[in-house]
């Protein structure tokens, strides 16, 4: 007999919040990766997704904490039955991609032109007010106690152990689908077109490429997935709270992507697991290890410590990661002298 | 009434401007924005309450702590950004990144998460011009006289010393610099030293001024003062310092427009964003900011070509 609830946790502490980041991962690649654009406000785009995924399928359930009034598409269909919530589900994830890149589409217009560490600033300071505004905006968000009771596709009731692992393999899905069309995506022409614009923009340009709305693109789709994953985490968690989008987990979507070599996408999603187990190890340590309540508390603080000294030392040491993105050479040097 | 409002922005202000001018001085001459410039304000105002248990002096605290901050600032130099100097500007950002977690989260472990107090008794307020402006000489007069004098210092030493003419020159080419004999190592140490100083110091009075000391005081002052940088204009210190004060201004003006007509005060902190977003969508290089690397077409040619691109498909 297996131990069900341990079923329960590991998907609902590591497998299902990995994939979820491992899609947030893989839109970063796009970006960081593939493109060459610094995203620092990962963050602020998750979040906006994960808002906007819930206030879509959230029904209001009335003034007071946690219950400002939302659209609440599950309750326009008179009946619950599991196909409205997957339908409200589908619908919100939906929007929260779209809303996430348009945040993108708007931040990156005027960035996108000046050097490198201007996106940075700017997506910077974007995360840090996404978060702040949803803090602010209390009719609409419910404020510092945020939304709650969002509901999920695939509930088994009694038995958490299926609920809880329906949800990990639906993002384990989504995250494969993801994948795939961003592996095929960036070994086209585009994605192509976008390695060369990181590696060298002029030349790209030289070459006719329109180098300003390839980055564009690149730099849309990525928010837009974040999003997305937004909209995922918060049916995860069943809460939408502020405090969950702090910049320790941009920087820590930003160690998955490093570690497992900007560029390479199945090293991201290793990358994400590897991460969010250290997540996981660091929330069950105090059961394992019966630890002080000291350390208890500290834990937490030395994970992000850690995460900081594996940045910095990848950085230094292995600036293309521990997988680093394999070098292509074409097997057909004589089109370097065709025409396009 | 908005006398009063002017005074606070100015105090404000004076908090931002000396860790703008740090920013700015090492995004001119190391080339690279420091994500973990606000960590090192923390670590001053911590290191002050560290000191402080010792000395009992607040101010001989705040100048042994500057002593540690500015090593701190030097053993990262050496540690860490030598190795990435012609490596772009975005490995040392990430670098940074990594030094902010390590140095926010280290004072956490050890400080725990909770607000520490210098238990400073301010004293009442004084009051100017009839009651048009109330100000407490500890909370608000002691940042403004801090900011004033090391702005001052600051400025004096990169006009007229020979340092800080080696830093302007290496700043501006750092090849150049080289081959006409300045010693570029030791610029690159003594830029680490002053940023870590006026780090520091802003550290020290943001603690002073706000009263408490937490973890993230820096950190959450890192948006703002790099909205500071560039709405002044990346590279100039006269633009930090203009920059810190438009920033300062235009955050308590807020505060006064939003006891007028009734808008949320906690918006405020979406100012220092919203000016940002203005600097580069009209003006990139700031107020008195120098052209900065690579050509910069205007917002509708950029416009215009994603248009082009929409029309004509992918590529």
């Amino acid at each position: 007999m297996v131990d069900l609830s341990l079923v329960t946790d590991l998907s609902r502490a590591w497998i299902a919040p990995a994939f979820i980041f491992a899609i947030v991962a893989l839109g970063l690649n796009l970006q960081w990766g593939h493109a060459g654009l610094f995203n620092a406000g990962v963050a602020g785009f998750f979040g906006i997704g994960a808002y906007i995924g819930a206030i879509f399928t959230t029904p209001a359930i009335g003034p007071g904490p946690g219950g400002p009034g939302h659209l609440g598409l599950v309750s326009l269909f008179a009946i619950f039955t599991p196909y409205t919530v997957l339908i409200a589900f589908l619908v919100g994830g939906i929007a929260a991609m779209v809303v996430s890149g348009l945040v993108g589409l708007l931040i990156a217009i005027p960035t996108l032109r000046l050097r490198a560490d201007y996106l940075a600033i700017a997506t910077l300071a974007l995360g840090a007010i996404a978060v702040e505004s949803i803090r602010n905006s209390d009719p609409v968000t419910g404020g510092v106690y945020g939304i709650l009771r969002i509901p999920r596709p695939w509930e088994f009731g009694q038995d958490v152990w299926r609920t809880e692992l329906a949800y990990a393999i639906t993002a384990g899905v989504i995250v494969l689908l993801v994948f795939f069309l961003i592996q095929r995506a960036t070994r086209a022409p585009w994605g192509r077109a976008l390695k060369a614009i990181r590696e060298d923009e002029d030349a790209a340009l030289a070459l006719g490429k329109n180098t300003y709305f390839l980055k564009l693109q690149a730099f849309v789709i990525g928010a837009a997935l974040m999003g997305g994953a937004g909209a995922l985490f918060a049916g995860l968690l069943r809460v939408a709270v502020p405090d969950s989008f702090t910049p320790a987990l941009t920087f820590s979507i930003w160690t998955m992507v490093i570690v497992g070599g900007s560029g390479n996408n199945k090293g991201v999603i290793v990358g994400a697991f590897a991460l969010t187990f250290l997540e996981y190890f660091t929330l069950r340590a105090k059961d394992w290890f019966n630890l002080s309540s000291f350390w208890d508390i500290r834990i937490f603080y030395l994970r992000l410590i850690a995460i900081g000294l594996l940045l910095i030392a990848l950085i230094l040491f292995r600036p293309a990661g521990l997988v680093p993105e394999p070098r292509k050479v074409t097997k057909k040097p004589w089109i370097l002298f065709g025409s396009r | 009434m908005v006398v009063q409002f002017l005074f606070n922005g100015l105090v404000q202000a004076s908090i931002v401007i000396l860790g703008a001018i740090g920013i700015n001085l090492l995004y001119g001459v190391k080339k690279f924005a420091n994500f973990a410039h606000g960590d090192m304000m923390t670590l001053g105002a911590y290191f002050t309450f560290v000191f402080l248990g010792g000395t009992r002096d607040l101010l001989t605290a705040a100048i042994w702590a500057v002593f540690v901050v500015a090593l701190a600032g030097v053993v990262q130099e050496v540690l860490i950004y030598a190795r990435l100097e012609n490596r772009g500007p975005v490995a040392p950002l990430v670098a940074s990144i990594g030094v902010s977690l390590v140095m926010q989260n280290s004072l956490t472990t050890y400080f725990g998460p909770a607000f520490l107090s210098y238990g400073i008794r301010y004293p009442d307020n004084w009051v100017f011009f009839g009651g048009a402006v109330s100000t407490n000489p500890i909370r608000d007069l002691v940042p403004m006289a801090v900011a004033a004098s090391a702005t001052t210092a600051t400025v004096v030493l990169l006009k007229y010393t020979k340092l800080g003419k080696a830093m302007r020159a290496t700043a501006d080419n750092r090849d150049l610099a080289r081959v006409s004999g300045v010693n570029t190592r030791v610029v690159y140490w003594m830029t680490w030293i002053l940023a870590g100083v006026l780090a520091s110091l802003s550290g020290s009075v943001l603690g002073v001024s706000i009263g408490t000391l937490a973890p993230s005081m820096g950190a959450t002052l890192l948006l703002t003062m790099f909205a500071a940088v560039i709405v002044g204009g990346i590279g100039s210190t006269t633009g930090a310092i203009l920059g810190s004060l438009v920033v300062g201004l235009s955050q308590s003006l807020f505060f006064l427009v939003s006891l007028v007509s009734g808008l949320d005060p906690r918006w405020q902190i979406a100012v220092p964003f919203a000016l940002l977003v203005a600097t580069l969508l009209v003006k990139p290089t700031g107020l008195v900011g120098r052209p900065i690397g690579g050509e910069i077409r205007p917002l509708r040619t950029e416009i215009a070509e994603m248009l082009k691109g929409i029309r004509r498909g992918l590529f």
